[in-house]
């Protein structure tokens, strides 16, 4: 009989990555705004209730190109957290990479979406130091292993979403499995008196 | 005008009175030529309607996916609704739609895809077409 999945999010507190510069710069790791997968497979996701993004005086649209993007520092924070069994769908350990994000705007219905491989801007994957050439193949029969993955993405940077305020629901997929869905209010930085 | 893909066919997947959300089912559920398509239903208070939408249809997130990625649409965004388009049943508002995915005649691409439509916060149940007997095993290990 399948786990029913369970999971824990805490959408009030910090979505800041950890200022160790190793665990800063990769995005792959968990931080404090990571769901936290207690039993089951699937996905789970977990963002702020609210983003603020700002935009420079001179830096409005126009009629002909529509509304600015959002900027890419905008922190359109939103962290994933997978749990599959071993070689599900035939991605081996390697689900993180094919979730898909989806934002829907709730004002307008438009809705866009991005592979979490445009999230990850890092360099980590050039830093990898390859395994010993003579090293012995595993024997471990992966089988029933359960395999949990992280990621913390910008939605800011990997769509061109319009800066207007609105109200997005968030969500990822893959394949059959759909996360949780939330929603975030998108709202435009008051300038400091 | 033609609101046939605003109505329920025999493939409409049945909901129970006090059912909310989003129900949908493939038509025909394993197809090798097309038409191929999404019909489903949804059915919200009146209140979560009125938040979505006048019409809801225009808020129907369609999401296909693949073992190669994910394509996400919106068929009903810019659509014009009337009033009958959707139905009052009961203290639920209701309406019925009829994605195309494949077109009459069409071969239908080589699984396995996914189909899930959402509707503001609802999500739907999962529907799929299977690929052919070489990925027998990504079925399976769905299936663990």
């Amino acid at each position: 009989m399948m786990t029913e999945f369970k999971f824990k999010i805490d959408r009030d507190g910090s979505f800041e990555p950890e200022a160790f510069w190793l665990r800063h710069n990769n995005p792959r790791l968990s931080t404090r705004g990571t769901p936290d997968i207690i039993s089951g497979i699937g996905i789970a996701i977990n963002a702020p209730r609210e983003v603020q993004f700002s935009e420079g005086p001179d830096e409005g649209g126009s009629f002909s190109e529509g509304p600015r993007r959002l900027p890419e520092e905008t922190q359109f924070i939103v962290c994933v957290a997978t749990r599959f069994v071993y070689n599900m769908m035939g991605y081996e350990s390697d689900f993180m990479d094919h979730v898909f994000l989806e934002a829907v705007d709730t004002r307008t219905h438009e809705a866009y979406g991005a592979s979490v491989l445009l999230a990850d801007d890092s360099d980590i994957r050039e830093h990898l130091i390859p395994p010993p050439k003579d090293m012995a193949e595993p024997e471990t029969d992966h089988t029933n292993t359960t395999i949990g993955e992280v990621l913390r993405a910008n939605l800011a940077k990997m769509i061109d979403l319009p800066a207007v305020e609105t109200e997005y629901i968030v969500y990822a997929s893959l394949g059959p499995y759909r996360s949780n869905t939330l929603t975030v209010k998108l709202v435009r930085r008051k300038p400091s008196p | 005008m033609n609101n046939n893909d605003l109505s329920p066919t025999r493939d409409t997947p049945a909901i129970a009175a006090d059912f909310v959300g989003v129900k949908v089912a493939l038509s025909p559920a394993s197809a090798v030529r097309g038409p191929l398509m999404v019909v489903g239903v949804f059915q919200l208070s009146p209140a979560q309607a009125d938040a979505i939408d006048q019409y809801p249809h225009r808020a129907l997130v369609v999401a296909l996916a693949s073992t190669a990625g994910t394509m996400v649409t919106t068929p009903f965004r810019q659509r014009v609704f009337f009033p009958d388009d959707v139905q009052r049943v009961a203290s639920h508002v209701r309406g019925y739609f009829r994605i195309d995915l494949v077109d009459p005649g069409d071969v239908v691409p080589e699984g396995p895809f996914w189909v899930t439509v959402s509707l503001g916060e609802h999500l739907s149940n999962v529907v799929g077409f299977a690929g052919p007997p070489e990925l027998a095993g990504v079925r399976a290990g769905l299936d663990a």
